[in-house]
């Protein structure tokens, strides 16, 4: 068992008793002093005050020990604050994405589950930001918080002791389901954990290529980025600029893809900057291959649907629309679409027909035509672009519910 | 040196009657008199306070057990939003200064009033004008704000509620107390009759000059803060937003430099208040008042450099914790100082157990019990667990509302007779002493071990292993209403139909004692030469 650990958790604990018994000590003392001298020094009982109003010697003491008092709490609160910050370097490292209100841990494979889960005596690093607003990760079994902040990364550590389900909450108000930013810490043993993550699902191509950082620079959605975007690739003509400065021509296949990505295909695609690193040596064969079969077959059937569905949860939409039909903040999605909705228009209820063009003014404003029966919280999306409303349209349309539209 | 040292049949008009032909609602309305104004304070600060101890009913009642649907969600974050916002900065900021630090400052000086008594009925006005904006964020826009009383970004920037109103009623709000910060500060160091030294000065005096320095140096930052935040709301600005560029830890620090003070705004003069009430009900002079005085004005300074212990987990630096963990730890020094130091003035007393000596022994329990467990949120390792959990609101509750709270009712008792010239039922406030006593400690008590459990703070629901808790003190809740009911039911019944108090029902030593109760209009027929400290009862009493 790791020590550390050990130490985090016990010595957060014990400059708590620490404190906590030298307070309660004290507390006692105040409360039966002030009880005796009301008590013994009644009016009744004595008469006649005594006539002092100060005591040098009594006055020092009174000074100088709760000075060493306090200094021995802070140096105790302080080497427990160190415990938990002094990350180990054998850690297991696991980024937390926080945002309104899901937690999603992300692993060093690139898996990504919403519950944190973590094997039995191994330290684990937690490297968190937010997406939007300021939340706080909570794990109180292991006496570990941070706030998650966008824009920033905050580090924290734990490691579990034993086998079980520990609570994470979110500690910092982050608006109306913030009470219900709920996750877990999962700790199994280490033969489960292997188990777990030696079966976890291989890496789809569209992990890969969001593991090795690639849609930073390239858009799935055909958005402009910093590269070409990788929608409709396969068949594509694109003309490339030697370094020499002459432009040939070449179609996007998969001998292209794997040169491109390999930084191996011998000139720059017309209009771009020569900024994308070579990946010859980082990715293996395997990958590679999932990689493009992911490019080329997206290409061919890019479907709406499911960059909807990627959208509904990076933008966090799912937090307060569930797709089972359970009632959260907002009304479900699972049969939403296509349905008859009463919207509050200026405080009349009015009928509206839930389509792509209501969608597009939902997210646009949504506090214009709040739906009858729920609270006007949700933010707006004004920065969306048709194509992903679309998406999201087509995604909540595979949620069912269209029975009437034709 | 009066001539009423029987008890009088009557009670004169004193300032609250009507002066040479004025009267009714504009006589109060645009009174410069600092007595009348303070009344206008304490009127408008009870108010706000049924409304905020409401609001915190119906919380507790919607917490009572797990999955109770009393509130919808939105709701309830708006009311904790508005329970907090309401209390702090229109209820508790403003409380001891405003009402009896307006009514007792220049009589405890020996002046006829404050050095500008109009600039001070402006500052009542901007109070008035402040928290009917802030009512008006209830009811206008697209509902009341919900962002809790920090208003913390990026979440204060993007709720569509109505934060906007909000963040203006608190600069409106802040401004008022910046006003009567400079006033107090000028008063003291200007008005002080023939012989009143610094040394004779009351320790609520020196109490009430500490907190003014902080309202004029930490409120101004707290003014831009806001108004920092209204712009990022209205204009986009950036300063905060992390994906427009800015820093939303920034607003952290700017928002604790003023709030963490703004502690020391609120504990400074129920600090005060108590080391006036303590020597009077011993009838023994204070002990240490060099030391109690000098604590208040080492508290006011070295609170002022503790900001950031609000933001142990926020991302700071391991070098600022340790910092502002030390910094934390010096500020308490003092505070025990001043515990110490009014036991011992009981110690070898004479002591008579009256309704405000009664409520200040309850300030000492709770303002105890609050300064301790702030040790534990002090010492950077054990903050990192309770921080922003339930341990927080029942420290912030017991220094606050067991501090402050009952450190003003002790005021309301003590200078009760002064102010209205009439006694209410002594021992029915005793009654309802105890009954608050219990409320409060059943009420908060369970929050610090809830905090410990885990159960983080400005959840409208919460899992069923804090269930226990919950119910208790929400039970608690009930318990300290009824309390509250029955004490300002009690001071009601006085003021209706008390027996007149006479000048000096305590035979206390300060200067105000020294006129009828209630006062007259210009205070002192001429200006009082003083000869004696606040707290030379054995002198007074020769005199007598």
């Amino acid at each position: 068992m790791n020590s550390q650990a050990v130490s985090a958790v016990l010595s957060v604990d014990r400059a708590f008793w620490f404190i906590f018994g030298a307070s309660a000590l004290i507390l006692v003392l105040i409360a039966l002093a002030t009880i005796y001298f009301v008590i013994r020094y009644n009016k009744k009982r004595h008469p006649v005050p005594a006539d002092f109003d100060h005591n040098l010697w009594a006055e020092l003491i009174w000074t100088l020990l709760p000075t060493l008092l306090v200094l021995a709490m802070f140096y105790y609160g302080l080497d427990s604050y160190r415990a938990l910050r002094d990350i180990p370097a054998d850690a297991m490292e696991v980024k937390v994405l926080a945002k309104m209100w899901s937690w999603s841990f992300t692993y060093e494979d690139g898996r990504t589950s919403s519950q944190l889960v973590v094997p039995v005596g191994r330290p684990v690093k937690l490297a968190l930001t937010s997406q939007d607003v300021i939340h706080g990760f909570y794990a109180p079994a292991f006496r570990v918080k941070i706030d998650t902040v966008p824009g920033m990364t905050t580090y924290a550590w734990l490691m579990a002791e034993k086998p079980g389900d520990y609570d994470i909450f979110c500690t910092v108000y982050c608006g109306l389901a913030h009470a219900r930013m709920l996750s877990r810490v999962r700790a199994i043993s280490p033969e489960e954990f292997a188990q777990w993550w030696a079966k976890g699902p291989a890496l789809s191509g569209q992990a890969l290529l969001e593991k090795h950082g690639c849609l930073g620079c390239h858009s799935l959605d055909g958005s402009a980025g910093v590269g070409p975007s990788l929608k409709d690739l396969a068949g594509r003509q694109v003309v490339l600029v030697t370094p020499e400065g002459q432009e040939r021509p070449a179609v996007v296949d998969q001998d292209y893809l794997k040169a491109a990505i390999l930084g191996t295909k011998g000139g720059l695609v017309k209009g771009f900057d020569p900024v994308m690193p070579p990946y010859q040596g980082q990715i293996d064969p395997d990958e590679l291959q999932a990689m493009v079969d992911f490019l080329l077959g997206a290409a061919a059937e890019v479907n709406p649907g499911t960059l909807g569905a990627k959208l509904a949860e990076d933008l966090g939409c799912l937090g307060c629309h569930s797709t089972d039909g359970t009632v959260l903040m907002g009304p479900s999605f699972k049969g939403l679409f296509g349905r008859q909705t009463t919207v509050l228009d200026q405080g009349r209820p009015v009928k509206v027909m839930v389509d792509a063009d209501y969608l597009k003014s939902v997210l646009a404003d949504p506090t214009k035509r709040p739906t009858q029966g729920f609270d006007p919280v949700m933010p707006a999306y004004p920065d969306l672009t048709q194509e992903q409303v679309d998406a999201l349209a087509a995604y909540l349309h595979t949620l069912g519910g269209h029975e009437h539209q034709h | 040196m009066n001539q009423a040292a029987t008890l009088p049949q009557s009670i004169p008009p004193g300032y609250l009657a009507s002066s040479q032909g004025k009267g009714g609602l504009a006589s109060w309305l645009f009174t410069t008199d600092h007595k009348r104004i303070g009344l206008l304070y304490l009127a408008c600060i009870l108010t706000l306070f049924a409304v905020g101890v409401c609001l915190g009913l119906i919380m507790r009642l919607k917490l009572i057990t797990p999955g109770n649907q009393l509130l919808t969600p939105q709701t309830y974050n708006a009311v904790f939003t508005l329970h907090g916002v309401i209390m702090i900065f229109m209820v508790v900021i403003p409380s001891i200064p405003a009402t009896f630090g307006n009514f007792l400052l220049p009589l405890h000086l020996g002046a006829q009033d404050v050095s500008f008594p109009r600039l001070n009925l402006f500052s009542w006005w901007l109070y008035l004008i402040g928290s009917l904006v802030a009512v008006l964020s209830i009811f206008t826009g697209s509902g009341a704000p919900d962002t809790g009383w920090t208003f913390y970004v990026p979440f204060s920037e993007r709720t569509t509620t109505n934060v906007s109103v909000a963040v203006l009623a608190v600069f409106i709000l802040g401004f008022s107390s910046i006003l009567t910060g400079l006033n107090f500060v000028t008063t003291i160091h200007q008005m002080r009759a023939r012989g009143m030294t610094w040394r004779r000065l009351s320790l609520f005096v020196w109490s009430l000059y500490a907190t003014a320095w902080v309202q004029v140096l930490a409120t101004p930052v707290l003014g831009i803060t806001v108004l920092l935040v209204f712009a990022e709301r209205v204009l986009n600005l950036g300063l905060f937003d992390p994906t427009r560029g800015g820093d939303p830890l920034l607003y952290q620090h700017l928002f604790w430099i003023y709030s963490h003070p703004a502690v020391y705004i609120m504990i400074l003069p129920a600090m005060g208040v108590v080391s006036d009430i303590i020597p009077v009900f011993a009838r023994k002079r204070i002990f240490g008042y060099k030391m109690i005085a000098f604590s208040s004005l080492t508290i006011a300074f070295v609170g002022s450099l503790v900001w950031a212990h609000h933001m142990f987990t926020s991302g700071i630096s391991d070098f600022a914790v340790l910092l502002f963990s030390f910094l934390t730890f010096i500020v308490a020094v003092p505070s025990a100082i001043k515990v110490f130091n009014w036991l011992s003035t009981l110690y070898k007393g004479s002591i008579s157990l009256e309704p405000p000596l009664l409520y200040t022994l309850g300030f000492i329990w709770m303002f105890s019990v609050g300064g301790l467990t702030g040790l534990i949120q002090g010492a950077a390792g054990p903050d990192i667990h309770v921080h922003d959990t339930y341990f927080i609101v029942g420290h912030f509750h017991y220094v606050i509302f067991g501090g402050t709270g009952l450190g003003m009712f002790a005021a309301l008792h003590y200078w009760f007779p002064k102010m209205f010239g009439r006694m209410y039922d002594r021992r029915r406030a005793r009654t309802a002493f105890w009954i608050i006593l219990a409320g409060m400690n059943l009420l908060y008590f369970p929050m610090f071990v809830l905090g410990m459990e885990g159960m983080p703070r400005r959840y409208y629901d919460y899992l069923p292993e804090f269930a226990t808790g919950q119910f208790i003190s929400t039970v608690g809740s009930w318990v300290l209403a009824a309390g509250l009911g029955l004490m300002f039911w009690n001071l009601y019944a006085g003021l209706r139909r008390g027996a007149p108090a006479g000048p000096n029902p305590w035979g206390a030593a300060t200067l105000e004692w020294t006129l009828s109760s209630p006062p007259p209009h210009e205070n002192f027929e001429h200006e009082p030469r003083v000869d004696h400290g606040p707290y030379d009862f054995a002198r007074e009493a020769s005199h007598e």
